[in-house]
């Protein structure tokens, strides 16, 4: 919406001016190219494709069981990931990267898709990170929401920090909503696990181990697909399916 | 020894991270927060010999699983 704003003693006509009162999140569509660059070193993704409204629908190419499939245990992680430069959005609509200096909100919601026909021991990490394209996690240093399910069973969702996570949830849980906080260069989350009609079904979180990030480096939102344990092998074709939505507010805490 | 379960963070997650000898793990399990005072660590540590499979103290260890497991047992009885 556009608006005049007064500032320096002028009035500026600025095209989107946000209303806290009704702050929209945003779908990550990971097939948006011009939005998520994939990294996928070993081949792991056979096909991603949008599915329903607004999933992202992964199916995999066999995968042996490894530790480096999963994103919450052992030390590297080769599987695949995708990302973006971590923006907020200026009051006049323009992107601006954010870095380790800022203080930042992300809310994610997370929810896997209910169209998979061959389950699997499937992990997802959705965060803010600091080197995508490592395979170090301690360097990746990735922070954010998580579900993860075992082959026949219902996700748990919660708290993905570092190279480890803490989730939880009943039968009944459908998503997660996640409130990250960047400052001083250390991310913490905090989860609330929903049924499907948006009633609690559960709470979790988890202290980030991770030190903080070195100064003014830029940072990333990322999408990782693992396994959830680190012996857990992929089949051929066997898919997931999950949907993002999330918002990301720059902060400017007064002296 | 002042050795307290904080009772009311006791939750049922599933944890992916690694323990004390940084192996590995995924379980679903009772997260059991165990509270031990900074005055108390020093005094405890110092009854306990790593090395002796009989230490620590049939009191101390005695009096540490009761209370880890009598909150495990009120929590599982509440449902």
């Amino acid at each position: 919406m556009a608006a005049l704003v007064s500032g320096s003693s002028e009035w500026t006509l600025v095209t989107d001016v946000t209303d806290f009162s009704s702050v929209n999140m945003a779908y990550a569509d990971l097939t948006d190219t011009s939005t998520w660059t994939q990294v996928d070193v070993n081949s792991d993704i056979k096909t991603l494709a949008a599915s329903g409204s607004s999933y992202n629908r992964i199916t995999m190419n066999a995968m042996t069981g490894s530790t480096n499939n999963c994103w919450i245990n052992g030390t590297v992680c080769d599987a695949p990931r995708w990302h973006t430069p971590l923006y907020a959005t200026d009051s006049t609509g323009q992107n601006v990267q954010l870095t380790s200096n800022d203080t930042i909100a992300v809310v994610t919601k997370l929810e896997r898709g209910d169209v998979i026909t061959d389950t699997w021991s499937a992990n997802v990490v959705v965060g803010i990170c600091v080197d995508p394209t490592s395979n170090t996690l301690a360097t990746l240093n990735g922070a954010g929401a998580t579900f993860n399910n075992t082959a026949t069973g219902v996700p748990d969702y919660g708290v993905w920090a570092l190279n480890a996570s803490t989730t939880t949830g009943t039968a009944n849980a459908t998503g997660t909503f996640v409130v990250s906080i960047l400052a001083a260069g250390l991310v913490q989350s905090t989860s609330i696990v929903i049924k499907s009609d948006g009633t609690l079904d559960n709470k979790t979180n988890r202290n980030n181990s991770a030190g903080a990030m070195s100064a003014g480096a830029n940072l990333f939102f990322m999408v990782g697909v693992g396994t959830r344990g680190t012996g857990d092998a992929v089949l051929e074709d066997e898919d997931t399916s999950f949907r993002i939505q999330y918002k990301i507010i720059k902060l400017n805490p007064l002296a | 020894m002042s050795i307290k379960i904080d009772y009311q963070q006791i939750e049922v997650s599933t944890i992916s991270s690694a323990d004390t000898d940084d192996a590995s793990f995924n379980e679903e399990c009772y997260v059991i927060p165990v509270i031990v005072p900074l005055s108390d660590a020093t005094s405890l540590l110092s009854a306990y010999n790593e090395a002796d499979a009989n230490s620590p103290s049939i009191e101390i260890s005695r009096a540490t699983a009761r209370l880890i497991l009598s909150a495990l047992k009120a929590k599982m009885d509440e449902g």
